[in-house]
């Protein structure tokens, strides 16, 4: 008898862990979890600007490719640069918005799915 | 490293309310402004709480996989039903329904998931570290270690509580700990590793547990001192949560119980804080290996950098390997230990230098050292200075040989630095620089490479990583160019614990490739022994070549996954250097035992000699004598032919297991000050002294120095540093080592004054105190007497010992003729006059050879010669020298 309760004491003490739990979930989201979220995403972006070596890019934009110092080859290897510069730059931009949507997404997508939820509960007791 | 005394039991608790200083918590360590405490109680309730838990944790999880798979099915059905019904999917009026509800609920599970799973690794509470102090904070923050224990720690808690229980203890004791540790397998690999067999230790500990009992109620049980020292460890450590291996460590280092059983083993805490790191060392180079490779993706493979400012090096790639190509293929070993000299190497270059040399003896590490550096450009975790840039390594052999004609060897090197130059992106290696110096192609008026060098380097912003030996920098660099613009950077022979990490490092391969596996104490055994016992190579590599043959050895001998042992790491080091090193065998310890009577049986008298000799051997292979000095320096005092040098000679035949292995100087042949120079060699020759090189090639051998007061005193003079640091540099820098030496002089000065007082009946020791005092005196300074372990008077021999010997040498005889087949005997009354005729005060019994010689020997021959001794015949020696021959019987 003293066992089942102890037992039952512990599975309330579990229980209440749990509700603990639910209540700190919206807190952590958009605290603790909005700022991880938010340093993954600038990481991942930084990381991204490393591997591609746009800050060589713009450091070596006027500096002649292949030691051809003379006025052609400077002249060649500007535009070279410039062309290479300009696409490197779109397909981090596209990398950044993918990353700068993913943390949007964080911040309206409990929002977001409440206001559906409510929209499409109004609209199957509208419809019954 | 840890105690007591830093943990504080709080005893100025009140009765009643909260203590202000333990804060409740009774026993606790302060961490700068936090408070440490063990708050855990182990009983079927909170076990049982726990596991219920960790149940209902995983049952919660599954539900909610469960939802969200439910609710992407909705989804999908509520597209599927738009899809039949021919509806617009990307009309949102479309978008609503009770499947779309479902599948919209179910996201917040989902949510509600991924929050649960990433809480839990990241606000999960850490181990404490020293930037997160805050002193100007009064109030103390709470910490209980329970919760940073691991997921392992804690079941291993639980495994330790059941255990208790199952013995029917009250609580967790520190052995109980220690039982439930044995299971985990990485535990399993430590012990492994120390070569403790698992089943005999576990048994010990039960046995203990049960002799224990439950301990008194201490005011800190050993269990929370424990727990303690593991929160410790880990702070130290600066792990963020408290491992099994923390556990294991600070049983080892607090419970008496534990070192108690693992000495008993023969294994300290160190060694057991060693193996950990060990375990830890392969995961470490495996994620080491993964990031340089994750890391090098980035990084060109060809002549062009990033900035696309390079040109192609086409002279220079005939000449050169690209190093940091080589590194991010993954071909280049990861280094361990030398982390400070690449820093180093940074720090130079990054204070505007333009490079270094590495100066090291072959087989430190040099190239490792280089490798290092390669594997981190590749990776680009390098200062700026040298991101971005290639390590190219510059063969000389090639650049010489391929440059056959006049004047083209600068030419060469000109156009592959021209190369270099204009291609801003190289970091020239040049191995062994000095071999630079003193090139120059045909012709007189060429100017030498390393001038060349020197030039180009001072102008342009080159930068180059040269190696070489310290003599070779001596020789060659000091004094050149080259030196002033590339700084030295000193490569010294790693030391024991770094030499033993490098080896460790290096096991994991060798295990993989002969499916073996080395026991701690085998990697200490060969940095010990190596570093004793090898002196012409330098560590590590002398370690890791023996690593690699025990390796071999082990494999062929016991097959597949047998543990190397220190014992067959003894075994080939002592087959390398012909000594005995490994435990003591029972033959060898009665030998030992028996020494003195294995010598007589050479050896006639000189009782006091032979002992004296014996004790000194005993001591050098029980490994008790002073290893920097000489195994033992004898002077054997004494009249000729009395038996010296036959002890010498006995010495080196059961000590070294040959007489070979004896160096012999016969020191009459350095009476002027002029013959110093053969012994230690000339000044500015390669070729070394005789005594020099004999013993550097040898040098586990028997020096016997004959006739040592017919030496010029300033040659004694040397033998003073031998006998003392058991060291000698010769005439070209190099130091030879006498450590392992047993040093025999010899000496006759004062034999009539020693003959005279035996005649006269004088006591031994009384004779000796004289002969220190007064009679050696003029030969020999009291200073070099000092020098040696023991001096030891060789009486003359008195008759009885002179028969003994007379047999000794006709058994010589007999042994010659038994070659031939013929049986040789001498009767007593034939011993006994041969004995009397061989014998004189003077020479003692060194004219018993001749006399044999020309009675015995002489005669045999003329028998021999003319065909009346056969084989199968018996030869009997008579009185006066008479030969009776007994003809055998025909066939």
């Amino acid at each position: 008898m003293k066992i089942k309760q102890a037992a039952l004491n512990i599975l309330r003490l579990i229980f209440v862990d749990l509700v603990l739990e639910v209540i700190y979930f919206p807190l952590w989201w958009y605290s603790s979890g909005l700022y991880r979220t938010g340093s993954f995403c600038l990481k991942q972006i930084k990381n991204q600007w490393n591997n591609m070596g746009l800050s060589i890019h713009f450091k070596f934009l006027f500096k002649p490719m292949y030691a051809q110092r003379d006025f052609a080859g400077r002249a060649i290897s500007f535009f070279a640069r410039l062309v290479q510069l300009i696409f490197k730059l779109f397909a981090f931009l596209i990398f950044t918005l993918i990353f700068i949507l993913i943390f949007i997404l964080w911040i309206i997508l409990p929002l977001f799915v409440i206001w559906q939820i409510k929209l499409n509960f109004k609209f199957l007791t509208d419809v019954r | 490293m840890l105690d007591k005394s830093i943990i504080t039991s709080c005893d100025k608790c009140p009765k009643n309310g909260k203590c202000p200083d333990c804060l409740g918590h009774k026993n606790y360590v302060t961490l700068g402004n936090y408070l440490i405490y063990w708050e855990r109680d182990y009983n079927e309730m909170s076990v049982f709480a726990d596991q219920s838990r960790k149940v209902i944790k995983v049952i919660i999880n599954l539900i909610l996989v469960i939802i969200s798979v439910l609710g992407l099915i909705a989804l999908f059905y509520h597209i599927y039903l738009l899809k039949t019904a021919n509806n617009d999917l990307l009309s949102i009026d479309n978008w609503q329904g009770i499947y779309l509800l479902v599948f919209l609920v179910s996201l917040i599970f989902d949510m509600f998931l991924f929050y649960r799973l990433k809480r839990n690794r990241f606000d999960i509470e850490k181990v404490v570290d020293s930037s997160s102090f805050d002193n100007t904070k009064e109030k103390l923050t709470e910490k209980n270690i329970y919760n940073v224990l691991s997921k392992d720690a804690k079941k291993l808690l639980i495994g330790a509580w059941f255990l208790s229980k199952k013995g029917k203890s009250k609580f967790i004791t520190s052995l109980h700990l220690f039982l439930a540790l044995l299971k985990y397998e990485s535990v399993k690999l430590v012990f492994g590793r120390l070569g403790i067999n698992q089943d005999s230790f576990k048994q010990k500990i039960e046995r203990l547990i049960e002799e224990r009992g439950d301990l008194k109620e201490k005011a800190i049980s050993d269990f929370e001192m424990t727990m303690f020292n593991a929160y410790l460890l880990a702070y130290k450590t600066m792990s963020s949560h408290i491992e099994i291996s923390h556990i294991l460590t600070a049983l080892g280092l607090s419970n008496e119980d534990v070192v108690e059983l693992f000495l008993d083993s023969g294994i300290g805490v160190d060694q057991i804080n060693n193996v950990i790191t060990w375990v830890k060392l392969r995961d470490d180079l495996r994620n080491r290996y993964k990031r340089y490779k994750a890391r090098s993706i980035f990084k060109p493979k060809g002549a062009m950098n990033r900035s696309m400012t390079a040109i192609a090096t086409p002279f220079l790639d005939r000449f050169s390997q690209d190093m940091t190509y080589l590194a991010k293929m993954g071909y280049l070993e990861l280094n361990v230990a030398r982390d400070n000299k690449i820093e180093e190497i940074y720090r130079i270059i990054e204070t505007g230098n333009n490079g270094v040399i590495l100066v090291g003896q072959p087989g430190v590490g040099k190239d490792s050292v280089i490798e290092g550096l390669a594997n981190r450009m590749a990776a680009e975790e390098v200062p700026k200075h040298l991101q971005d840039k290639r390590l190219i390594s510059l063969s000389l052999s090639s650049l010489v040989s391929k440059s056959s004609a006049e004047g083209q060897v600068e030419n060469n090197l000109l156009k592959v630095m021209n190369e270099v130059i204009r291609s801003g992106n190289i970091i020239l290696i040049i191995q062994d620089i000095h071999n630079i110096v003193g090139i120059t192609s045909a012709g007189t008026e060429n100017v030498d490479l390393s001038e060349v060098l020197a030039d180009v380097v001072a102008k342009y912003d080159v930068m180059i990583i040269g190696t070489t030996t310290p003599n070779d920098y001596t020789k060659y660099l000091e004094r050149n160019p080259l030196s002033s613009n590339l700084l030295k950077v000193d490569l010294p022979e790693p030391n024991f614990n770094e030499t033993v990490q490098i080896l460790e490092a290096k096991t994991f391969s060798i295990e993989g490739k002969y499916n073996i596996y080395f026991s701690y104490q085998s990697i200490e055994k060969i940095v010990k022994l190596t570093s004793n016992y090898i002196h012409d190579r330098f560590q590590p590599s002398k370690s890791i070549k023996i690593l690699e043959e025990v390796a071999v050895m082990v494999r062929k001998a016991k097959g597949k996954n047998h543990l190397v042992t220190a014992e067959d790491v003894s075994k080939i080091i002592s087959e390398k250097v012909n000594i005995p090193l490994g435990d003591i065998s029972a033959s060898e310890s009665d030998k030992l035992m028996n020494l003195e009577e294995l010598i007589h049986k050479r050896v006639i008298g000189q009782h006091e000699a032979v002992k004296m000799v014996s004790s000194a051997l005993r001591r050098a292979r029980a490994e008790l004598r002073d290893e920097s000095k000489p195994i033992t320096n004898l002077l054997f005092l004494g009249p000729t032919g009395v038996g010296k040098t036959e002890l010498a000679k006995t010495v080196s035949q059961i000590f070294f297991n040959s007489e070979e292995d004896m160096i012999r100087l016969d020191m009459s042949e350095y009476q002027e000050k002029t013959s110093l120079a053969r012994l230690i060699g000339m000044e500015g020759s390669e070729d070394g002294g005789v005594l020099t090189e004999a013993i550097r090639k040898n040098p586990f051998s028997l020096l016997l120095l004959d006739e040592i007061e017919k030496a010029h005193p300033d040659i004694l003079n040397i033998f003073l540093q031998v006998m003392d640091d058991g060291r000698l540099t010769d005439s070209s820098g190099r130091t030879v080592d006498f450590s392992n030496c047993i040093i025999i002089a010899t000496s006759n000065a004062a034999a009539f004054y020693i003959q005279d007082q035996v005649a006269l009946g004088t006591d031994l020791k009384k004779i000796k105190q004289d002969l220190l005092q007064n009679e050696l005196r003029s030969n020999f300074r009291p200073e070099f007497l000092n020098r040696f372990n023991g001096i030891v008077l060789f009486k003359p021999l008195e008759p009885k010992e002179v028969e003994q010997i007379t047999v000794l040498m006709l058994r010589k005889v007999a042994k010659r003729l038994d070659k031939k087949g013929i049986h040789f005997l001498a009767s007593d009354a034939a011993v006994k006059e041969l004995s009397e005729i061989g014998f004189s005060k003077e020479f003692g019994a060194r004219p018993l050879a001749r006399a044999i010689q020309q009675r015995v020997d002489d005669s045999l021959a003329n028998y021999l010669l003319t065909g009346k001794i056969g084989r199968r015949d018996k030869v009997v020696l008579e009185k006066g020298g008479e030969i009776r021959i007994e003809k055998a019987k025909k066939f």
